[in-house]
């Protein structure tokens, strides 16, 4: 009996070292991996905030494709503030380092910008790109050729990749291209038909954004160019507008009845409509030396009866006759379709409606394109 | 493992069944009390004497002392009665000033006898008759035995000194206490052995008779209660239903923090988070940051105004510290105000001026390490008490793997769970009946690991909390003032990588005085009578507020307990509370308790209680990482927001024999509305400021994306349940426990709320053996449980209620200890989750986003000076 108190103190003291097992909580964010590097804005006069985006590529981790595009949304955006970037004020070349965190495993690329005028917003998707004098970049290949980042899914703790180099080097030449449609009142109705053969024509006019996004330094020059405006090229083969796309695409359903916002999308059967710009203004004119493209302010863009489901990136769409799919397999075109701007060039773009309608008055935010 | 605790099983069995046991130490002792002063009634007074130190040595009580001196001077042993007298007045009685006249002036008559008998020759000793075992003991004695030859015996007269025969009387009754054990004739033995009790020493012609001794044959073991009501009372005669954890339950059951123990009481609901963060509610509502009970030490709120929750691992006291725990079920705003909403916990210490001297240590699983030093004493008037000790202990688990890329720890030792020095002390002065004056204080300095509300969890807190603490009653009137400092800084214990970084300091100071007026009106409904008024400074220093914010808070109560009948009372509270955002809420309480037998009592309880919001649901400004990193969630707190509001009723029946059964059957009603939660999530819009939305803010350098208001639920829950509780000491040394709770609440559409566990049942048994050996089982259910969480949905960028279901869980704490040197020397062995290792993840969760809890095993050494 004796010996009891002293068993139990060896068993105590035996006990006593065993380091606490991790167990983690459903709460926590799922283990994911990290972009890390520095960024480098080099050979250009804007400043400002620095922002990567962190772009989803198609593809499987472990077989990324190549190289990758631009033109998806991105998973997540981060700041650098400009105190961290700009520690040498006159220097040409400033550099810090980065890291984009929680990033799940798959195929990724990186763009990023410097916000110039102080405009960006991601809570906006009209107002989560660049703009006129802001600094464009990302980690290449070689620009303008976009790398590929494989966070590989271990089936435990996804990898970190270190080291990346993110470079912006260029400014975006063009404002966003935001406008108001014509014909329409604001609040109207476009209409179209399912079983339309004729396109719908309507008038696209560039108009500088208010607010105070719209407070720029190019816009309170009367001097300087004002913005925006649509770069248009013409494809020497076809004689098609390039430089700048317009499409239509459908809104929410739950956006018409307000138990959505207006400018909701249809996530369920995503649908977009073919509109094509008329080139007839720009045939035969003659761009002024060492320009790429011309200047418009205004477009006139026939909507086509042909309907088409998202692409997948550099894929071609595949465009279905309004009847054919109303007729075809149920997945009818009938709904509210909002129009769609996008600089090709720099992936700008810009929608009616949009969410900056919640901030105040913006013009004509209300025109939609209606099939029915 | 399971081979080791059946062999540990069997042999405590085997150690156990053939000896002869100890009962349970209070009802053991509240027998021979009982028994003792039966015997002193009926004339017994050496035997009575006898029953009354076997009550003393298993549980001392100054009450105990105060009546064997009583009954030694009843025979005429003024010596002894001296002596006991004297030990009764170093406890620091209330009635101190009296006895000491007493004490003085049996001095002066022990001087005056012998001077006597200096005076007078001695008559020559005879032999020692032998007691004459066939006579029976005689009711009567002839002139009284002192110390001194009497000076009316005539030295001629033989005779038998008087000291030789009470000495043998009292070895004799020694015998057969010892004898009574192992027969059941030693009682007709004794009878007959039994000599005649001296008759009662009185006053020489001249001298002054002693002051009047009050009577102290209550029953000295009931346990109090102090909670329950502004006065004092017994469990029965509470009128609220309340449960008492003694210091001997804690010790038997081994647990290691105060919510292990109350796990036991019916009703109670407690949320492992963390290896010492507990989040513990009454009758449901139980929550991450738990903020409906009001736990109270010694009286004093240890309530966290600014978050609503109570660090248990931050209190200053040991548990060893502890006397008792009441636990008040149901509202009890009546008394305490504010937040006592589900039910009241009052800590209550071991009162200053015992002279003893502990020191414990504790080693275990998990880097577990705890040492304590307590003691405490007694110079003249002033009693005093002191603890010091630290305590480490790893987490259960660990919340991240350290092997993870996208978290870094932001705390230096992320293994560690708790880390805390404790010191908390307490005098007090009592220099007459009427009057005493106690000051105490404390701090607990160190670290710990808590879960916060919203979409943040695991973080260390690292600061002081410390109070002072005045009190002082003369006469009818009792002020209390106290300081409550809590200095803070918290820190995720991991934060993303690349990702905003949260962390905040926190400085609150609460500053309290009451006073109360406490009177009885004589008549034909004797009546006590409570009227009372306070005032509390909140102060709250936090840089997840706006500002910092400075409330001031005031309040006016009364209570009046009518005896209608001999058998039926009657409690009626007022309580009025101003509150500075809230405005005046009153709360009243009314209770009937019928006492149908002295060991049964009828009750019908009806109460509110309100809980105020909290400085982070009034005032909280901060902003949340979301998935996007450059957004960001700001979280506002709401200055109109209405307290949350209960209205209870419960029907309770106890009953019992007073010594060996328990039943307890409590079902109540209620009705709650206005809980404050989370709200949705407000995106750039009308609602939400659109300035926030468009620059990134300074404080985070994200994009404010949204807000989330605290703000009231507008659901009504109604419901009840059903308590059941039930002890027995089926035969000395063994103690069982068990209870049971079912509740439910549903909404107005008549949907059940998930977030309460539908049954709890307890079972406990608790072993004392002669040997030395003790033995602790403590087992628990509850039913599996659906919590509602906010969380932050990255494809809808919402806050939405996510269901956090948590498994139904059994649960088995154990100890088995062993006492030595006269119980000087104590070695524990202990356990918490002993069945983990049965279970296939041998780990369980009582919250969704809590620790895993595992197996903790625990050795203690407690040695205990002087004693």
């Amino acid at each position: 009996m004796r010996a009891l108190p002293f068993g139990i103190i060896i068993l105590g003291v035996g006990l006593a070292c065993q380091a606490p097992p991790v167990i983690e909580s459903p709460g926590n964010p799922a283990p994911a991996g990290l972009i890390a590097g520095t960024v480098t804005v080099s050979g250009i006069a804007a400043k400002g905030d620095a922002y990567l985006f962190l772009v989803p590529q198609p593809g499987v981790a472990g077989a990324c494709p190549a190289v990758g595009t631009s033109s998806i949304p991105p998973a997540d955006a981060v700041r650098i503030p400009r105190d961290h970037l700009y520690r040498d004020p006159d220097g040409d070349t400033h550099s810090t380092p980065f890291v984009i965190p929680q990033v799940d495993p798959g195929c990724w690329s990186i763009v990023a910008m410097v916000d110039a005028d102080d405009d960006f917003n991601p809570l906006f998707g009209v107002t989560s790109g660049t703009t006129r004098g802001d600094g464009m970049g990302g980690a290449f290949v070689d620009p303008p050729v976009l790398r590929v980042l494989s966070i590989d899914d271990t089936g435990q703790n996804p990898p970190a990749i270190e080291g990346v180099q993110v470079v912006i080097g260029l400014e975006a030449p063009f404002e966003r291209p935001s406008f108001t449609i014509r014909p329409g009142t604001e609040g109207g109705t476009l209409g179209i038909t399912t079983d339309a053969k004729e396109p719908v024509i309507l008038s696209v006019e560039a108009t500088p954004l208010v607010g105070d996004w719209a407070t720029t330094a190019d816009l309170s020059n009367p001097d300087q160019p004002t913005g925006p405006f649509f770069p248009i090229r013409l494809d020497p083969n076809t004689g098609a507008v390039t430089g700048t796309e317009v499409f239509l695409r459908r809104l929410s359903p739950a956006g018409a009845t307000g138990d959505a916002p207006p400018w909701a999308k249809d996530t369920q059967t995503p649908l977009m409509l073919a509109a094509q710009i008329d080139p007839t203004p720009f045939s035969g004119v003659e761009l002024p030396e060492g320009q790429p493209f011309h200047v418009a302010t205004s477009l006139r863009v026939a909507v086509l009866p042909f309907a088409f489901t998202p692409p997948a990136p550099g894929a071609a769409p595949e465009l279905v006759e309004l009847a054919t799919l109303e007729a075809g397999n149920g997945t009818s075109p009938k709904g509210r379709y909002s129009v769609l701007v996008r600089l090709s060039a720099t992936n700008q773009t810009w929608e009616l409606p949009n969410e900056l309608i919640l901030l105040g008055p913006e013009p004509s935010q209300g025109a939609t394109f209606l099939v029915e | 493992m399971n081979r080791s605790i059946a062999s540990l099983i069997a042999l405590l069995l085997l150690s156990v069944l053939p000896l002869s046991a100890l009962a349970d130490s209070r009802a053991e002792a509240k027998r021979y009390f009982r028994a003792g002063m039966a015997e002193i009634r009926a004339g017994q007074h050496a035997s009575g004497i006898q029953n009354l130190q076997r009550a003393y040595s298993i549980k001392p009580h100054p009450s105990v002392l105060y009546n064997i001196a009583k009954a030694y001077l009843a025979i005429g042993k003024v010596s002894k009665a001296l002596t006991f007298f004297e030990r009764y007045n170093e406890t620091g009685p209330r009635d101190k000033a009296k006895v000491t006249q007493v004490i003085r002036s049996l001095r002066r008559r022990q001087a005056l006898k012998s001077a006597t008998a200096r005076r007078t020759p001695k008559p020559k000793a005879k032999p020692k008759p032998k007691p004459r075992p066939s006579s029976p003991a005689p009711t009567t004695a002839t002139r009284p035995s002192t110390e001194a030859p009497s000076p009316t015996i005539s030295p001629a007269t033989p005779t038998i000194d008087p000291r030789h025969y009470a000495a043998l009387t009292e070895r004799l009754a020694e015998l057969s206490a010892q004898m009574n054990t192992l027969s059941g004739s030693v009682e007709e033995i004794r009878r007959h052995t039994q000599p005649p009790d001296p008759a009662p020493i009185e006053p020489e012609p001249g001298e002054a008779a002693l002051p009047v001794l009050e009577d102290k044959s209550g029953d000295v073991y009931e346990q109090v209660v102090v909670s329950a009501a502004r006065g004092t009372s017994s469990r029965l005669d509470a009128p609220s239903a309340t449960t008492i954890i003694t210091d001997e339950d804690i010790r038997l059951s081994g647990a290691r923090t105060l919510p292990d123990l109350l796990r036991r009481v019916p009703g109670m609901e407690t949320l492992t988070l963390t290896v010492a963060d507990t989040s513990m509610a009454m009758r449901g509502f139980n929550q991450r940051l738990s903020n409906k009970l009001l736990v109270l030490l010694n009286g004093r709120s240890v309530y966290l105004d600014f978050l609503g929750m109570t660090w248990w691992s931050m209190l200053s006291i040991q548990i060893e510290d502890i006397e008792r725990v009441e636990v008040i079920r149901g509202p009890g705003s009546t008394l305490y105000g504010a937040n006592a909403f589900g039910g009241v916990v009052n800590i209550i210490t071991r009162p200053p001026g015992e002279k003893r001297s502990t020191f414990s240590a504790t080693v275990g699983t998990g880097e577990s390490l705890r040492a304590a030093h307590l003691f405490g004493g007694r110079n003249g008037a002033l009693g005093y008490r002191a603890s010091v000790g630290y305590e480490q202990a790893d987490r259960f688990s660990r919340e991240f793997d350290p092997a993870r890329v996208d978290f870094e720890p932001s705390i230096e030792n992320t293994e560690r769970g708790l880390d805390v020095g404790r010191f908390d002390t307490e005098f007090r002065w009592v220099p007459s009946r009427d009057t005493s004056v106690g000051l105490s204080g404390g701090l607990a300095q160190g670290g710990m690991n808590f879960y916060a509300l919203g979409i943040f969890k695991s973080f260390w807190a690292d600061g002081t909390y410390a109070y002072a603490m005045l009190d002082a009653q003369t006469g009818p009137f009792q002020t209390r003032a106290f300081v409550n400092h809590l200095d803070v800084d918290s820190t995720p214990d991991y934060q993303l990588r690349g990702g905003q970084q949260v962390s905040t300091t926190t400085l609150a100071e609460v500053v309290d005085v009451e006073t109360v007026y406490n009177g009885q009106i004589d008549g034909a409904l004797p009546q006590e009578l409570h009227i009372g008024a306070g005032y509390r400074l909140k102060y709250v220093d936090w840089d997840w507020m706006e500002t910092d914010k400075t409330e001031h808070h005031f309040k006016g109560f009364l209570e009046d307990r009518i005896q209608v009948t001999e058998h039926l009372a009657a409690t009626v509270g007022l309580r009025l509370d101003q509150h500075p955002l809230v405005g005046l809420t009153t709360s009243p309480r009314g209770a009937l308790v019928y006492r149908p037998g002295e060991h049964s009592a009828l009750r019908l309880t009806a109460g509110t209680a309100f809980r105020t919001p909290s400085f982070i649901e009034n005032h909280l400004n901060t902003t949340v990482p979301s998935p996007v990193t450059t957004v960001s969630i700001r979280s506002r707190g709401d200055v109109d927001l209405a307290p949350e509001e209960i209205l209870q009723i419960d029907l309770g029946f106890s009953t019992g024999d007073g010594d060996y059964v328990e039943i307890e059957v409590v079902g109540y009603v209620q009705e709650v509305k206005n809980l404050i939660q989370l709200g949705a999530l407000r995106t750039p819009g009308p609602d939400f400021p659109a300035e926030e939305a468009r620059r990134p803010s300074d404080e985070s350098g994200t994009f404010i994306g949204g807000e989330s208001y605290f703000v009231n639920n507008p659901t009504v829950y109604r419901g009840g349940g059903l308590e059941l509780a039930a002890r027995f000491i089926p035969a000395d040394g063994i103690d069982l426990t068990a209870s049971y709770t079912v509740q439910a609440m549903e909404d107005e559409a008549g949907d059940r709320l998930l977030g309460n566990p539908m049954h709890k049942a307890n079972l406990g048994i608790h072993i004392r053996t002669a040997l030395g050996l003790d033995l602790g089982l403590d087992a628990h259910y509850v039913s599996s449980v659906n919590i509602t969480e906010r969380a932050f949905d990255p494809v809808t960028r919402d806050l939405i209620s996510e269901d956090c279901p948590v498994d139904a869980y059994s649960l088995v704490n154990g100890r088995l200890g062993y006492r030595a040197l006269d119980d000087r020397l104590e070695i524990a062995f202990s356990a918490s989750n002993m069945i983990g290792s049965l279970r296939a993840e041998q780990t369980y969760r009582e919250h969704c986003y809590g620790n895993a809890v595992g197996t903790r095993a625990y050795t203690t050494l407690t040695y205990r000076f002087g004693q």
